[in-house]
């Protein structure tokens, strides 16, 4: 069950930070989650708080090192998903 | 003019990467598979998954075992079975220093005459030391391409203009710019991955370009270094008499008192039948990166328990921590899974930057003759992107093929080497744009008709008493057929990608033709 909470807090503190990149920026001003520029600086720092939090996680369930170890390679296939779901794959069939 | 020192990278980054590319491809793909390689070598050898192991019966029958084929051996050494590999491995030294070795049943105590096959030993021996050279040699080559991968990563962080705010950028089939995103997300999202394994891999192999140190601390026996970096120093024993050891139920006893019911990994027994008798037992849970297994060594003899032998200092704990992050044995199966993809993301970091190198050259190419440098790399590309996982499913296919008609040789290994060099045989005589589709092809039918032929294969051998008995060869089957689908995805998709940087070479050309005539007149 904590491994799902850590993976939740991972994927909300990436969802929020792709929220408020650079290039989403403007699309996300524009949509319903215009109130995460109400305050952007607030907003990158829960990210990544949320972020830290899914790390404690970790080391509360696996120890120190291990758990340290964890948080980097479980990130790694979220946010590779993650971002292959913001994306359009679907080609052009011309 | 001087370079800029981006552009400098940028050069070291894309001509060190093509020249390594496919080696690393290799190198990776096969480190991936190797951290399932016990369930790869399980599904290879169908009939050890039949076995029921009881570990306190397989230490009892490995154990009579050597006290009657090795009694005055130096030590032994027993690998005890266990759920993923079903059999006991035992060695000896004997008493003239040569070493053996037996593949015991765990029920009966009986030598087995396994199939030949190396399993999923072959991808974890072909990751770190090569085929066909000599074992230092191909560690060296290893090392070597570690070290490049090494210089390639900090090259292409700093080469990478915006690393932060192309983050979560993938425009995908957009030709050039699809590689260039799918290469840029793939390394930096697994950068801390990368790091750690390239430095870790080439940390374990220091051995071999940095000697000295060695040579001139053990000039005798370079050997005695990993002797003691596992173990604490023991004086040497000068006068040794026989003595009757205890038996393994006895010595035992204790080890129920401390652990309780556990899992064993493996016993050491130093000295067998002699008044200095010791042995050890090491528990397999594991939960530390530094392979810290709880230990017990006790006096074989009186069974009294002795110091701990392991080597706890701290080069020894460095040591450790190096191969246990590389290896990943801590790692739970869920953890595993994730290693296995990261590993995974190095292939397409690499294939995405091989590809990225040829549409480039050929985009930068301002005639359409032909180019003996582009046509290889584009070869060798397809010879090692698409041929190495059919070379793959091909070892497993001669595995079977194998098992059926009962061959008393092995064939696997080469057939491997048979198929990945027909494929690059035949792609060089293939046009470019077929080159995806038909290796892509062979790839989707020998993926999907693998778990067909092995559903078949232990139907007919009945080796499937239940479910459970059938996911030990279905799980390997299962990840074939997503890598199956994966491909069916990319087969039903290279024709836009192909013609999209196809009609982009094409209008480059066109532009640059009449300057060219321009030029001529």
């Amino acid at each position: 069950m904590n491994i799902l909470f850590s993976f939740l807090f991972i994927l909300l503190g990436v969802w929020g930070l792709y929220r408020i990149s650079e290039k989403q920026i403007k699309k996300t001003r524009l949509s319903k989650w215009s109130i995460l520029l109400v305050y952007p600086q607030t907003t990158r720092v829960v990210c990544l708080l949320l972020l830290i939090l899914a790390l404690f996680v970790f080391i509360q369930k696996e120890g120190a090192s291990i758990g340290f170890v964890s948080f980097w390679i479980f990130s790694t296939p979220l946010i590779f998903i993650f971002i292959l779901s913001m994306n359009e794959l679907k080609s052009f069939q011309k | 003019m001087q370079k800029s020192i981006r552009q400098s990278m940028a050069w070291l980054h894309s001509w060190t990467g093509l020249i390594f590319g496919w080696l690393l491809f290799a190198i990776f793909l096969m480190g991936s598979l190797s951290y399932y390689r016990h369930d790869i070598s399980l599904w290879m050898q169908p009939s050890l998954a039949r076995i029921q192991v009881n570990q306190d019966t397989a230490i009892r029958t490995a154990y009579q075992y050597l006290e009657q084929h090795a009694p005055d051996a130096k030590t032994w050494f027993m690998n005890v079975a266990n759920q993923q590999k079903s059999v006991n491995q035992i060695y000896w030294q004997s008493s003239d220093g040569a070493y053996e070795n037996k593949t015991l049943n765990p029920n009966t105590g009986q030598e087995l005459n396994l199939a030949q096959t190396q399993g999923g030993d072959f991808f974890y021996q072909l990751h770190f030391q090569l085929f066909g050279v000599p074992i230092l040699v191909g560690r060296l080559i290893v090392s070597l391409a570690a070290f490049i991968m090494l210089i390639a990563l900090i090259s292409g962080v700093i080469t990478h203009k915006k690393i932060l705010t192309d983050f979560f950028t993938l425009r995908a089939f957009k030709g050039q710019r699809s590689y260039l995103d799918f290469h840029n997300v793939s390394s930096v999202i697994a950068l801390p991955f990368f790091l750690t394994i390239t430095f870790t891999g080439l940390a374990i192999f220091f051995y071999l370009y940095l000697p000295w140190g060695m040579q001139k601390l053990y000039s005798e026996n370079n050997f005695q270094y990993f002797e003691e970096i596992n173990a604490k120093i023991t004086p040497k024993i000068e006068n040794n008499s026989p003595a009757q050891m205890q038996s393994i139920h006895n010595l035992m006893q204790p080890l129920q008192r401390e652990w309780g019911k556990t899992e064993y990994s493996t016993i050491h027994v130093k000295n067998p039948n002699t008044e200095h008798a010791q042995i050890t037992f090491t528990e397999a849970k594991d939960h530390s990166i530094t392979r810290n297994q709880a230990q017990i060594t006790l006096n074989a003899i009186t069974g009294k328990k002795l110091s701990r032998t392991k080597n706890d200092s701290a080069i020894a704990t460095l040591n450790a921590g190096v191969y246990g992050l590389h290896m990943a044995t801590f790692a739970q199966p869920l953890l595993r899974l994730a290693l296995f993809f990261s590993g995974l993301l190095g292939c397409v970091m690499v294939a995405s930057g091989l590809l990225l190198w040829s549409l480039k050259r050929q985009l930068q190419t301002k005639t359409e003759k032909f180019h003996v440098g582009h046509y290889l790399v584009q070869r060798l590309n397809i010879s090692a992107i698409v041929g190495l996982p059919i070379a793959v499913l091909g070892y497993f296919y001669a595995n079977r093929i194998g098992l059926l008609i009962q061959s008393s040789q092995n064939y696997e290994v080469m057939s491997f080497f048979i198929i990945w060099l027909s494929i690059f045989g035949m792609s060089l005589c293939i046009k470019k744009q077929y080159l995806w589709k038909i290796n892509l092809g062979i790839f989707i039918a020998l993926a999907f008709c693998l778990p067909v032929f092995n559903f078949l294969f232990l139907l007919q051998q009945n080796l499937i008493p239940n479910f459970t008995g059938f996911w030990i060869f279905f799980k390997v089957d299962l990840f074939i057929l997503i890598f199956g689908l994966l491909a069916i995805f990319l087969y039903r998709n290279i024709i836009p990608i192909q013609h999209k940087a196809q009609s982009r070479i094409r209008t480059k050309l066109k532009i640059v033709e009449p300057e060219h005539k321009e030029e001529g007149c």
